[in-house]
């Protein structure tokens, strides 16, 4: 028995290719830790997304960087339970908790509180790499096919728009699920509408939503400056509010803020891109990971080949800023809500 | 559109290059494997694929995705036809008539009809595609969710005609299949539906596990009672060995007659069904097997109909090249592997968008011309395996078992990389097994699965678009064309049907 | 008993005419039906509405049919019990050994298969698993206890 038991553990080491540099504690005597083993980090989105890429960029960098000591990192798509099986599996991980790491965004969080008991105070949050801010788009000169194009409304105007609602008008706001949702949510209670009257048709992704818009099925869609950029640039897309405290720079500077339309207050709900890790990892290794997130933040290859494309904005917390950050969204986001 | 040929020619000069060439035989080879392969489909090789292209030029990247993508709808056809596993959902039109005709004896011609189908079925699409790329994707985007709904709803039509002898059995497990389908997220109000307080169904039942066990697994179960037949036939050397060579594969003039007006049929639909945005390849092949069962073909469809398996293959790689025109036309992906592509452009540098044809030119050309030459590649690969393909075959039956049950497992695992997907394919398998034993068909249930929560996010949108109201699905000429070829569909058979019974009242009477 | 002439052709639509009637109780009084446009829950409830109905159908059909119960054999039952069996060893051996260990006792025990049979079969699917699955895609594949010894 104890043969086969050996012959066993033999096959597996090899089969396995995971091949561990013996026992013992990667953490040194003076406290710091350094990977010595592959390490898994669990993105809840599936291959070729937005989190998929940020994701493999970072691992990328890490790696040509040398920041994880030689080591490979393995990216895991795990998408089960929309997400929320990895994220539950991440939290509550008590074997190897140095070596995993986890994918943990504004648009990952949302939908764990409202629709699980998991908070985000069961990771450990490493970092925030960056921000992200929605505006709205109309692609005015094609023919419509909503209620308010053929009313003959004017589309490159938001406010004339919010005026149409408010006298019975159908208007059709598109975006992304997830995070969208949250700032169509706040806008429509900033300028008192009702679901009724502005209606919001979620898809799949950004581009499903930007497709419809093209064929005139809404009036306006709601996009991230990357997605909607190349749009504007062919004139198919006008940018028509920016939801934000401040205007956005480059093609989109002509969007004017809420306030600017009309007697309201600005709308702004940040998305952000961040790491977390299992609640079990220990100090030194949450250390070791937000300096080597640090110093992926401040690479040239993460301002030209992530950010730049992208056109997010670079904002990186360390784990004590990120953790502060991402609790008191966590709450604000319960609180609007009614969750708790 | 003569300018467009003169565009691809400049795009044919970049490809032949040696390096481009063999990157373009390369994606080939590996999408025929990841393909024939059960639970990695085209979204899993190509995403996988993508960092190990940053290193080429994008160009050079984009050539070897591309045919590592087109290849594949090569390699799903494989299991299908040999083990009546699809490798992907837009094989399992072709199981239906593939697997039957590798049972008849005639494995090496379903793979042939299945290949050339692909072969001129893609380049149909191509060909399309290179004439009217901008205008074809513009086409597509007239499509709101009213027309989508009505085009979902023909397809679904499709079923109607798997269901078999027993029409109540059919629709009971067609609706089975809409309703295990609308268990998870529900995209439009972002909340979890019939997850019965489990974060695992929260996601739904992932579909590869789900095909793989309710095609796959039940139909090993069913195998082991072959399994002595087999051996007698061994033992008493009357067993026939399989042709083996591609001579004895090859299509007869006969068959090639049968296959090709279903393949040109379904080449040109398909490419437009390509186009539409979110329906890809699966609806292709589903729309194009469809319609061939309201032509002639020589044997009942489902039997081992050669024209089956052409019409459902030119349909699936039609469509996959008609999903490259929003893709390059507008920025807009048409399937999951689409929006893997798009990530790449980004990730090269470039800008996929409406400015994509004007801004880098070289680039969209040379990705339309090596489709071509992926196309010529991947037949001519897929011919060559046919032999050492069909040996499998010639495995006794009682090997088989275990080994493909291993095979469904590691499959099952690989599609979301966990044990989940595993139990969805072992429960679906023994559901399948056990609807089959009791002589409900299962087709029906797998397409009901695809199709059904697409129509319901098609029909939900336009309702929310119109405030519920029901004109929104008639107030356009394209509407009620839609309409109408939906309407005959449905109507035709119960007319039919109506008519036979006023002829043989007394022998229908149940 | 009633054994005798229990037909399980029965068992399937009743068993979908519990699942039609679970659909539209769990959507009712989770989502509604229609709040001035469709809620997450109204286009199963309809749906399970008709699956009840033909499912009684169905039901009716099967019982007054004449139809001979199918036949369920051993042999069919010892495939499910082999898949079952290599889905238990994942969370104890992993699932690449569970894999390779079932092949093993399958061939030999159920199949009685010669020693190169086997020994060829094994190579194949470890070639198949680590080549194509573990090491191009790069599947981490589970491993069972051994996890905790690494």
């Amino acid at each position: 028995m104890k043969k086969l038991l050996a012959l066993a553990l033999a096959l597996t080491a090899v089969l396995s290719l995971t091949a561990c540099g013996g026992s013992g504690s990667d953490i040194a005597e003076d406290g710091t830790f350094t990977p010595t083993k592959t390490v898994t980090w669990v993105c809840t989105s599936g291959a070729g997304g937005g989190s998929d890429i940020f994701t493999r960029k970072i691992s990328d960098i890490m790696s040509a960087e040398g920041l994880v000591n030689g080591q490979t990192i393995v990216v895991s798509n795990e998408t089960d339970g929309a997400g929320e099986v990895g994220r539950n599996k991440i939290a509550t991980l008590k074997m190897n908790p140095d070596y995993n790491l986890l994918t943990f965004n504004s648009g990952d969080l949302m939908p764990m509180v409202t629709n699980t008991q998991n908070r985000s105070s069961n990771f450990r949050i490493l970092a925030i790499m960056a921000v992200d801010k929605q505006l709205l788009f109309s692609c005015g000169s094609t023919a419509g096919k909503t209620d308010y194009a053929k009313a003959g409304g004017d589309l490159t105007d938001f406010g004339a728009a919010v005026e149409a609602a408010k006298n019975g008008t159908h208007i059709v706001v598109g975006g992304s699920k997830g995070d969208d949702i949250a700032t169509y949510d706040a806008l429509l209670e900033e300028l008192g509408l009702t679901e009724e009257q502005m209606s919001y048709i979620t898809y799949d992704s950004t581009g499903d939503a930007i497709t419809a818009a093209l064929g005139g099925n809404l009036d306006f869609v709601m996009s991230k400056p990357a997605a909607a950029s190349q749009y504007v640039e062919s004139g198919d897309l006008t940018p028509v509010l920016a939801l934000s405290t401040e205007h956005f720079g480059g093609n989109l500077a002509d969007a004017p803020t809420l306030s600017e339309i009309g007697d309201y207050a600005d709308v702004e709900v940040p998305v952000w891109r961040g790491v977390a890790a299992p609640a079990a990892m220990s100090d030194a290794a949450v250390a070791f990971w937000t300096e080597a997130l640090q110093k992926v933040s401040e690479t040239e290859a993460w301002e030209t080949e992530y950010l730049e494309p992208n056109q997010l904005i670079s904002q990186y917390m360390n784990s004590a800023d990120a953790t502060a950050y991402v609790s008191a969204f966590e709450a604000d986001y319960l609180a609007a809500n009614g969750l708790s | 559109m003569l300018e467009n040929f003169a565009s691809l020619l400049m795009g044919f000069q970049v490809v032949f290059d040696p390096q481009n060439i063999g990157a373009c035989a390369l994606g080939a080879i590996l999408g025929l494997i990841v393909g024939a392969m059960p639970g990695l489909g085209s979204l899993a090789g190509v995403a996988l694929l993508l960092p190990l292209t940053y290193k080429f030029n994008p160009t050079t990247a984009i050539i070897m995705l591309g045919a590592l993508y087109y290849s594949n709808m090569y390699g799903g056809a494989f299991s299908a036809i040999l083990l009546n596993i699809p490798g992907d959902s837009p094989a399992i039109t072709t199981a239906l008539d593939g697997y039957p005709m590798a049972k008849k004896g005639r494995p090496g011609q379903a793979l042939m009809a299945a290949n050339t189908a692909s072969f001129i079925g893609g380049t149909i699409g191509i060909l399309i595609l290179t004439c009217t790329a901008s205008g074809l994707a513009k086409l597509g985007l007239n499509f709101g969710y009213a027309e989508m709904t009505l085009v979902l709803l023909i397809a679904m039509t499709s079923i109607s005609w798997l269901i078999g002898e027993n029409p109540t059995k059919g629709v009971v497990i067609t609706l089975l299949g809409i309703l295990v389908a609308s268990i998870g997220m529900d995209t439009l109000s972002g909340v979890p539906r019939y997850n019965f307080g489990s974060i695992y169904l929260m996601g739904g039942i992932t579909f590869t596990p789900f095909i793989i066990g309710a095609v796959g697994f039940a139909q090993v179960i069913k195998l082991i009672n072959e399994r002595e037949a087999d051996e007698e036939k061994r033992k008493s050397g009357t067993y026939e060995a399989v042709k083996l060579s591609i001579r004895g594969s090859m299509l007869t003039l006969h068959d090639f007659k049968r296959i090709l007006p279903p393949v040109l049929r379904s080449s040109i639909l398909g490419t437009f069904v390509g186009v539409l945005p979110g329906s890809g390849a699966t609806t292709g092949s589903m729309v194009g097997y469809a319609m061939q069962k309201k032509f002639k073909s020589e044997e009942p469809m489902g039997t081992g109909a050669i024209e089956g398996i052409a019409a459902s293959e030119a349909g699936n790689n039609s469509a996959a090249a008609g999903a490259f025109a929003p893709l390059l036309a507008l920025g807009i992906p048409g399937s999951g592997t689409g929006a893997v592509l798009l990530g790449g452009l980004m990730m090269w540098g470039l800008n996929p968008g409406p400015l994509l044809f004007e801004t880098n030119p070289d680039f969209c050309w040379s990705l339309i011309s090596s489709l071509y030459i992926a196309n010529v590649f991947t037949l001519a690969v897929a011919v060559l395996v046919i032999p050492f393909l069909i040996k499998i075959l010639s495995v006794p039956i009682k090997y088989m078992i275990p080994i493909i049950t291993c095979v469904c497992i590691v499959g099952a695992y690989s599609t979301s990389y966990s044990m989940y997907g595993v139990l969805v394919m072992f429960f679906s398998g023994i559901v399948g097994y056990l609807l089959d034993k009791n002589g409900f068909p299962t087709a029906p249930m797998l397409l009901a699965f695809v199709l059904a929560p697409m129509l319901e996010e098609n029909m939900r949108k336009a309702f929310i678009a119109s405030q519920g109201s029901l004109g929104i699905f008639t107030d356009s000429a394209l509407k009620l064309v839609l309409l109408a070829i939906f309407l005959v569909l449905v109507l035709t058979p119960s007319v039919k049907a109506l008519l036979r019974k006023t002829k043989h009242t007394e022998k229908t009477a149940v | 008993m009633e054994k005798a002439r229990f037909n399980s052709r029965a068992v399937i639509p009743a068993v979908t005419a519990v699942v039609a009637l679970v659909f539209i109780g769990v959507g009712l009084t989770d989502f509604g039906f229609w709040e001035g446009q469709p809620t997450a829950a109204f286009f199963p409830i309809i749906i399970a509405a008709v699956l009840l109905a033909t499912s009684l159908l169905c039901l009716v059909q099967v019982l007054r049919g004449k139809e001979a119960p199918p036949v369920y054999n051993r042999n069919e039952l010892m495939v499910i019990l082999g898949g079952g069996g290599v889905i238990v060893g994942c969370w104890v051996v992993g699932l690449i050994l569970s894999c390779l260990l079932y092949l093993f006792l399958w061939l030999k025990f159920v199949e009685h298969a010669a020693w190169k049979a086997i020994l060829v079969i094994e190579v194949f699917m470890a070639a198949l698993i680590l080549g194509v699955f573990v090491l191009w895609m790069q599947v981490q594949f589970p491993m069972g206890l051994f996890a905790y010894l690494m």
